[in-house]
């Protein structure tokens, strides 16, 4: 006799960890790069699914950013309804229209801690990484979402790949712990590395904030080599 | 490889460990493992740490082979050439888990070993509490990951025990988190001790039956996360199943669980309910009517009696007794009858017996065991059972009780006929007959398969 199906109810007390994944898809990231990022993406749910805390806890937006900003998911997903579609690379680095979409979803996605109300989310993550200088305005979007009233996210991590991302424009706005700034090489080793600290920084915060009761803590663990942080 | 000095260590525990170079982090201390995989040193970030570890090392002497507990055996002088406050303990096999791994997600646990495994596991926890109790200690923050469980074994090691409450001592802060510290500690009203441990005890033994927090708020109460749940958990806490305050009871508790349901605690048997009420309502605010640890360990291994087995879904759940019409609280499947209840009665007086309130159900080929008869007597942890009785079904005459023990039954059948049963016989298992299973054991009312007629 097969085995019932347990159809029992997941994320019990839990609240939402919501996850912000913006991917440059500019013209430059075309080929290797956009494949290493699409690769990277499933890697991190795979993985994040094998953990019972993240698996319940978090939750996933990801955002496009290349020629125009697009949400690639339907606003903030439980984990195993996650699914990254097809990525390609064109146009520019719009990443202002990009955090504006961040801001947008941290208005309408996101529950804040309302007295009476449903249990509102933990303060989200945001990864952003990108190859090129942003051509738009990008500072009023960022600080929209740094200076979100109810729902800013306890850590915003900027990564520029490759040569020519190595410029100083976001050396400016890193201010840890909130705001952390590194750089990474355009290779597979670096893209692999980058995304492994991604998938342990939800999964070592899923547990801290559920396990640990930590949830005013805005560490995150240790970047690996590969990612060289700017001061 | 770095090398860390002890000092005070109780004999087999040496003086000094080789560590191994990487070190984890632990919440107030720094973890490093011993290169032969036998220790764990905990090193204290903060230096002016001045917890009594002597008093703690002293509390625990005596209670070093128990396997269920890891304390600290010796002190931490030096660690890699720089003085350090610290402790030794053992370390833990890697098939032992922190429960909330466990507890998130347990269908893969129940569908290996079912629901009876975790009943085991809670009354385990349950007794190395009364353990640390009894030496006068509070562990001051039991939470689920302070347990570390294998559930294969199963077997139960409790951790941190170098943060204990002893006698002249208390922690310097509280720690922990909201979700299992008692009430008063939450709102800084009080400080640890052995009754706010009775509140994390229950909390965990709860978890471990109904897989979830039955203190969980269901709201928020403030904008701020840790402020919402320090008065969720503190000063507004209430019981999910609190009979007149709903406010943290949650959704869909009368469904079956393996249909998006919640595990109520009215499944449980009685006295583990009575335990639930006592811990959660009257105990809530007032600490020292809270059951004590041993009281959880005692009725928690009773319960392991009455469990009775789905069909349908193959778990196993307390047998509701008197109850004709609950089901299945996994499937929601109706309860199949049982071959017979036998109510336990227990010799006080001469002439005079008292209900023990803890049934015992039959189906064929179930066993009656010496321990559930004899007086005093609890049921070993995972040793076997010496059966005394057997249940079998005739076709022409229904279920029988055969004696399989050494010493003849006294049996008083329905109309007040009295026989002597020797071992190797067998009566017929008729409501209203009596069974007496030898000198000064218990007595049996046999009860109908709904177990309704001994609830006078």
């Amino acid at each position: 006799m097969d085995q019932l199906p347990m159809d029992i109810p997941l994320g019990e007390g839990l609240r939402r960890l919501p996850v912000y994944l913006l991917m440059d898809c500019s013209q430059s990231m075309r080929g290797e790069p956009l494949e290493w990022v699409s690769d990277g993406v499933t890697r991190l749910h795979g993985e994040l699914m094998s953990d019972t805390i993240a698996r319940q806890t978090a939750h996933l937006a990801a955002i496009s950013f290349g020629g125009t900003a697009r949400p690639l998911t339907l606003g903030l997903v439980p984990l195993p309804q996650f699914e990254l579609p097809g990525l390609t690379a064109e146009g520019n680095t719009p990443l202002g229209a990009a955090l504006a979409l961040v801001k947008r979803s941290l208005d309408e996605d996101i529950k804040a801690p309302e007295p009476g109300a449903v249990r509102g989310d933990w303060r989200p993550l945001v990864f952003v990484w990108t190859d090129g200088k942003p051509t738009d305005e990008w500072l009023p979007p960022l600080d929209s979402v740094l200076s979100h009233p109810r729902s800013r996210p306890s850590n915003l991590v900027f990564i520029a790949c490759g040569a020519h991302a190595k410029g100083a424009f976001f050396r400016d706005v890193a201010n840890p712990p909130q705001v952390h700034a590194f750089g990474l090489n355009n290779d597979e080793q670096s893209y692999r590395a980058f995304f492994q600290w991604v998938t342990e920084s939800v999964r070592w915060r899923s547990r801290a904030v559920t396990v640990g009761g930590r949830g005013d803590d805005n560490q995150l663990p240790e970047p690996p080599p590969e990612l060289v942080q700017f001061v | 490889m770095p090398e860390a000095r002890l000092s005070g260590t109780l004999p087999g525990v040496p003086s000094v460990i080789t560590v191994e170079p990487t070190q984890h982090q632990g919440g107030e201390a720094e973890i490093h493992f011993s290169t032969d995989g036998r220790w764990v040193v905990k090193a204290y970030k903060n230096a002016a740490d001045r917890r009594p570890l002597d008093e703690m090392i002293d509390l625990f002497h005596d209670l070093r082979d128990e396997p269920g507990l890891v304390p600290p055996l010796g002190r931490l002088e030096e660690l890699d050439g720089q003085p350090r406050v610290g402790c030794v303990t053992r370390r833990v096999p890697e098939s032992f888990v922190a429960l909330p791994d466990h507890l998130l997600d347990p269908r893969e646990l129940l569908q290996r070993y079912g629901w009876g495994r975790f009943l085991k596991v809670a009354r385990e926890v349950a007794r190395l509490v009364a353990i640390l109790h009894r030496q006068g200690g509070a562990h001051s923050d039991l939470s689920w990951t302070n347990v570390l469980v294998d559930f294969e074994q199963p077997a139960v090691a409790l951790i941190d025990l170098d943060g204990l409450v002893v006698p002249g001592y208390l922690p310097p802060q509280v720690k922990g988190t909201p979700g299992f510290m008692a009430p008063e500690l939450v709102t800084g009203t009080a400080t640890p001790s052995e009754k706010s441990d009775r509140h994390g005890l229950a909390v965990l033994v709860l978890y471990l039956l109904l897989f979830r927090n039955v203190m969980q708020p269901q709201c928020d109460y403030d904008r701020d996360v840790a402020a919402s749940d320090r008065l969720g958990f503190g000063e507004r806490a209430a019981f999910s199943e609190h009979p007149t305050d709903p406010r943290h009871r949650p959704p869909q508790l009368d469904q079956p669980y393996f249909r998006q349901g919640r595990l109520s605690y009215r499944m449980l048997p009685c006295p583990l309910q009575r335990l639930t009420e006592q811990a959660f309502i009257e105990g809530l605010g007032v600490p020292h009517k809270r059951p004590q640890a041993s009281q959880w360990a005692t009725a928690l291994a009773q319960a392991l009696d009455s469990l009775w087995y789905c069909r349908t879904c193959r778990q196993h759940y307390p047998f509701p007794f008197g109850q004709p019409d609950r089901c299945c609280p996994f499937c929601g499947s109706p309860t199949e009858p049982a071959a017979a209840v036998l109510a336990l009665y227990e010799p006080v007086d001469p002439g005079r017996y008292a209900d023990l309130g803890r049934p015992v159900v039959l189906a064929n080929k179930f066993e009656v065991f010496d321990d559930m008869v004899t007086p005093g007597r609890e049921a070993p942890l995972n040793s076997k059972r010496r059966s005394l009785a057997q249940v079998s079904w005739d076709a022409g005459q229904g279920y029988q009780l055969i004696n399989k023990g050494d010493e003849p039954w006294e049996v008083v059948g329905p109309a007040d006929h009295v026989q002597w049963l020797d071992p190797g016989g067998s009566v017929a298992l008729l409501a209203g007959t009596w069974i007496r299973f030898g000198q000064a054991m218990r007595t049996a009312l046999v009860c109908d398969s709904r177990g309704g007629v001994w609830r006078s």
